[in-house]
């Protein structure tokens, strides 16, 4: 009798010990991911502010000729551009978490939005003349919010610029598949462990140590991704391209 | 002061392409000859195979962190001046910084005068004092070397010639006397970080002293080879 309600008592114990553990665990995880947020923000937003500030004290204070004035003057305006991608992540991303944005929907050509983001981003590439390869079908429509829409298709495509290596090809694809819109992002960086690939989707999750990352962000875009696309009943899925690299693919429904 | 300079070499290591490019362009329009990098392995290769009086180091690079490769370069050199230039600016960052060997650490965004300030001041520091100081003459035992002519007087009058490395490297020798100066230090000062010379090259040059000054060439008085250091002089004169 005693021995039984002893046994009892103490699987109990060990039961509550582990999941105490577990808890703890989460809550360091989560610390530690936190930390790496600050750090990889403070990185984002000083890097490209002292970059401008040091073009523009450099065209103030030297007697420099056009050519070198327009690059520090075009270097400072993509910056520019890189802070404010930033700032509109970390703001949807609040809002998202806080429930303040209602995304509103409207049925609008989804194939436009694609295209424009891809030649946007085409500028922004590494001076080769082109490495995205967009095969966007016309006239795919969605019923969705526009702006939360266009930061998954921005935060995809930048992901797959950043983590390929100088140069690489990077196919996007829309078309519909079995009366559905489907996009592809595939890149052929270096990909992402099997382990991993579940956990990219989590708030500041970014794989590596951020002190000697090579390809710089914030650990949100994924984040804001995988909730708006919960919110447009689409999903999202992570695959390893061949020879190597990553393909996301979303399916609207 | 631009003559000077133009001789003097950057290593600047820093992963932001747009902060790279513009640092990079206004250390040359001072005059200095830079060196840029994008990551932390990279900048150690290039640091063991050129000599720089000044590295500017940022913290988050790929491959390897600007603390690791700060605390690596100190294993080996505690001359070469290291200026970290980050976003991490809390007082631990600082703190870490120094305390892995940096001789200063300017925080993003800096101001463009504050740097050129602040590379002026530690490439000044790394200068050895003794190229600041005007020696024109020495004397050992019975022979005169005068280095601005780059002659060597012999008591009876025979003047021999020195070659312009022959007087460098005895000057540095000279201006510190009774101290080791490392094989390092002589091929910072003397082959001016652009050539990088077997440690044979000094070997012969010691050589060749001894065959000038040295009595007894098997039992130097005056020029001392300090095992695992490099060479030093001693006056036994003075």
């Amino acid at each position: 009798m005693v021995m039984g309600e002893g046994s009892v008592f103490l699987f109990l114990l060990c039961i509550g010990a582990f999941f105490l553990h577990q808890s703890i665990k989460k809550e360091d995880k989560l610390r530690e991911q936190q930390q790496n947020f600050l750090l990889s923000v403070t990185h984002e937003l000083k890097s490209p502010l002292a970059a401008i500030k040091l073009s523009l004290q450099t065209i103030v204070k030297r007697d420099l000729d056009k050519a070198r004035q327009t690059s520090l003057l075009n270097n400072s305006l993509k910056d520019i551009e890189r802070l404010d991608d930033l700032v509109e992540n970390m703001l949807l991303a609040t809002k998202i978490e806080n429930r303040s944005y209602s995304f509103p929907k409207e049925e609008f050509d989804f194939s436009d939005l694609v295209s424009k983001i891809t030649d946007r981003l085409q500028v922004h590439s590494c001076g080769c003349e082109q490495i995205i390869n967009p095969k966007i079908a016309p006239q795919v429509k969605v019923n969705g919010d526009p702006f939360s829409l266009s930061c998954v298709v921005t935060n995809l495509v930048e992901n797959a610029v950043k983590y390929s290596g100088p140069c690489a090809e990077i196919c996007v694809e829309l078309e519909m598949r079995d009366g559905h819109p489907f996009l592809t992002v595939a890149d052929k960086g270096p990909g992402i462990p099997d382990a991993e690939k579940m956990l990219i989707f989590d708030k500041f999750y970014r794989v590596g140590d951020e002190n000697t990352r090579k390809a710089k962000g914030t650990g949100l875009g994924l984040f804001i991704v995988k909730e708006v696309l919960q919110k447009h009943d689409a999903d999202i899925s992570v695959r390893d391209n061949v020879p190597q690299g990553t393909i996301f693919e979303v399916t609207f429904s | 002061m631009i003559i000077m300079q133009q001789k003097l070499r950057i290593l600047l290591v820093e992963d932001e392409d747009h902060l790279l490019d513009a640092i990079k362009l206004n250390l040359e329009l001072e005059g200095y000859k830079v060196h840029a990098v994008k990551d932390g392995k990279t900048a150690l290769k290039i640091f063991k195979e050129e000599r720089f009086n000044l590295i500017i180091l940022d913290v988050m690079l790929p491959e390897m962190d600007g603390f690791q490769v700060c605390e690596t370069i100190r294993l080996e050199n505690t001359e070469v001046p290291i200026l970290f230039l980050t976003a991490k600016n809390t007082s631990e960052d600082r703190v870490m910084g120094l305390k892995k060997g940096a001789d200063d650490y300017l925080v993003k965004p800096f101001n463009l005068e504050e740097l050129i300030l602040r590379v002026g001041i530690l490439v000044k520091r790394s200068m050895k004092s003794d190229d600041l100081k005007e020696l024109n003459s020495y004397k050992i035992g019975d022979k005169t070397i005068y280095f601005n002519s780059f002659e060597l007087k012999q008591d009876d009058g025979v003047i021999v010639p020195l070659t312009k490395k022959e007087t460098m490297l005895l000057k540095l020798l000279i201006e510190r006397k009774n101290e080791a100066v490392s094989r390092e230090q002589i091929l910072e000062t003397v082959w001016n970080y652009d050539v990088y010379p077997s440690t044979r090259t000094i070997d012969n040059f010691i050589l060749t002293f001894r065959k000038y000054f040295e009595p007894d060439q098997k039992n130097p008085v005056y020029f001392h080879s300090i095992r695992g250091v490099g060479y030093k002089f001693t006056d036994i004169h003075s």
